[in-house]
């Protein structure tokens, strides 16, 4: 092909090239700048939606609440309640928070016997899952299996046991009991795992 | 001493090259790899489109661990276009990690990294790591089951990583960790920080970074493949083959895979919302009283790190990816510094190649395959 041919091929197919990218910028984004523009500018609130909206924050505000009582508590009581023995299932744990405010759950593992453990993993730190799954406490983060008894790592990544903690049973009820050398964590420090 | 450091550092930064009026002369080398230079240009538009959502998710996103997870319900659910926009967010960053790690690779192999272009590479793997920073940070501001957790794991590993080093120095991780934490554990405080991280700090940084990385690009030029330079025969620094103009032509098809790029992830966006892909119980909201879920895993492109996690020591594992990292960033210089040990020119030496194959299989088969790995290893449990 002679040069100037060349050229002017190639000149023509930047001139195609040229409209059909415009072309589509233009569709692409104009329907991208209207739905911007009606995001920009919100819903409609319905009564029904504003109702909704309510009722969730109160939802929220009211979890919070709780969250705040159950630390109140871990600081000034000395024993607090947990569960009524009748109502655990064995194999289905109770969480709670334990004095640390850390993750802690209680299992059933007799008649008028209980076990509570650590939820944390000493792995990396994940919550225990509550439920057992074969007899075992299983951490789905990094499949991690611990013995219940005695909190030792049975199989996966964990090397280290799950701590018990301190609790007893008066008539029917299990209450988690304030030790006297509480877990001390300094000001802004997390709770280290040990190697 | 001072001699080889200015040597050095104007072969690197040639700033007298950086003549703005020259984007106009520009030219990309045309050969049958040409289709890699538009990868980091794909990032670039991401990062774009992350930047745009970004803000436009801040209008109703609330960072708060009372409100957030109830606030991307309302921007999903009940503001219109909201869906797109956030699924876009989502959709971009997961592209835009994509095309940077085949950015990456491709440079690998290509050896654009060689002499004197470094400092490009080391801009662009440090980017790389923001970016992997700005994934973990983005991930907590939902709070729900699946980032509450991702984040307790992950800032247990930050505070984990410098447990080797002697002395006082192996709790330099323990402070990063209390730094991100804020507390004791994942809380409010947590979630003020990886937000303030989130949507400023860190897209400063990559900010930056992109800038650098962009001007020493006009400084230096476009690095063509050594393979291909090698076919021709002659000097191997210069490419004589063909070219062709930045502006118009190449901008004009780079524009093209741009809008093609963004109205494939508007139309995902709509179709195909990401949470699709998740289980619902890792979607719900993060209670302190809850714990964690089954089938918990991070993003997939932290999955190379994810399963060692499972299979190996911790420590093991923190260990090898911070060599990885520290090694990712030195390539320029150990891939051209090994094969010297055997007195081969780096030019000529398959070492490199070989290298940069291992390395991407290793990433891409504990990605793809690790929960085969795993099970083969651990048997199953
Ligand atoms: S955090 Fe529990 S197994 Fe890793």
């Amino acid at each position: 092909m002679p040069e100037d041919l060349i050229e002017r091929q190639s000149r023509r197919s930047v001139l195609l090239f040229s409209i059909a990218a415009i072309g589509g910028s233009i569709g692409v984004f104009s329907s991208l700048t209207a739905a911007i523009m009606s995001y920009i500018g919100g819903p409609n609130l319905t009564a029904a939606l504003k109702g909704r909206q309510l009722e969730e924050s109160k939802r929220a505000l009211e979890s919070q609440l709780e969250l705040i009582k159950l630390k109140v508590e871990r600081v000034n009581s000395t024993r607090i309640p947990l569960a009524k023995l009748s109502e655990i299932e064995e194999g289905a744990g109770v969480t709670f928070t334990d004095y640390a405010l850390q993750p802690a759950v209680l299992f059933k593992t007799g008649e008028r016997s209980c076990i509570a453990r650590s939820a944390v993993c000493t792995h990396l730190g994940c919550t225990v899952q509550s439920n057992l799954v074969d007899g075992r406490i299983y951490c789905p983060c990094h499949q991690s299996y611990f013995d219940l008894a005695k909190g030792v790592p049975l199989s996966g990544p964990a090397t280290l046991p799950l701590a018990q903690e301190p609790i007893e049973i008066d008539g029917d009820t299990v209450f988690l009991v304030k030790q006297q050398s509480p877990i001390k964590i300094g000001p802004g420090q997390i709770p280290m795992l040990p190697l | 001493m001072i001699a080889f450091l200015e040597e050095w550092l104007k072969r690197r930064l040639p700033l007298e090259q950086l003549d703005f009026k020259r984007i106009s002369e520009k030219s990309v080398p045309v050969h049958r790899f040409s289709w890699i230079y538009y990868l980091g240009g794909v990032t670039l538009l991401a990062f774009a489109v992350q930047v745009i959502t970004g803000i436009l998710l801040l209008l109703y996103y609330k960072p708060t661990t009372l409100e957030a997870h109830e606030s991307i319900q309302y921007i999903t659910r009940t503001v219109p276009g909201g869906l797109l926009v956030r699924n876009m967010h989502v959709w971009s960053s997961n592209a835009m990690i994509l095309c940077m790690v085949l950015h990456a690779f491709t440079v690998l192999l290509s050896r654009a990294y060689r002499s004197p272009r470094e400092l490009t590479w080391v801009t662009g793997m440090l980017s790389l790591l923001v970016v992997l920073g700005l994934g973990f940070s983005g991930y907590l501001l939902p709070w729900n089951n699946l980032s509450v957790y991702a984040t307790m794991v992950g800032t247990q590993i930050v505070s984990m990583s410098t447990s080797f080093l002697p002395g006082e120095a192996a709790r330099l991780g323990e402070w990063a960790a209390s730094l991100l934490l804020g507390g004791q554990t994942v809380g409010q405080e947590t979630l003020t920080r990886f937000f303030a991280l989130h949507i400023v700090i860190l897209p400063l940084i990559l900010l930056a970074l992109v800038t650098a990385h962009l001007v020493l690009i006009q400084m230096h030029g476009i690095s063509v493949p050594i393979s291909i330079l090698r076919g021709q025969g002659e000097k191997i620094e210069n490419w004589s083959g063909k070219s062709q103009k930045y502006m118009p032509r190449f901008l004009l098809k780079e524009s093209a895979v741009w809008l093609m790029f963004v109205a494939a992830i508007a139309a995902l966006s709509v179709v195909v919302p990401y949470d699709l892909f998740v289980p619902y119980t890792l979607l719900e909201p993060y209670s302190p009283l809850g714990s964690a879920p089954a089938g918990i895993k991070p993003e997939w492109y932290f999955w190379f790190l994810f399963y060692p996690f499972e299979m190996l020591p911790r420590t093991v594992v923190i260990l090898c990816s911070l060599s990885f990292f520290a090694s990712m960033l030195a390539a320029p210089w150990l891939l051209s510094g090994i094969p010297q040990l055997w007195k081969a020119r780096f030019e000529d030496s398959k070492f490199p190649t070989y290298a940069a194959i291992a390395v991407g299989a290793a990433v891409a088969l504990l990605t793809v395959f690790g929960q085969a790995i795993v099970v083969a290893v651990r048997g199953g449990a």
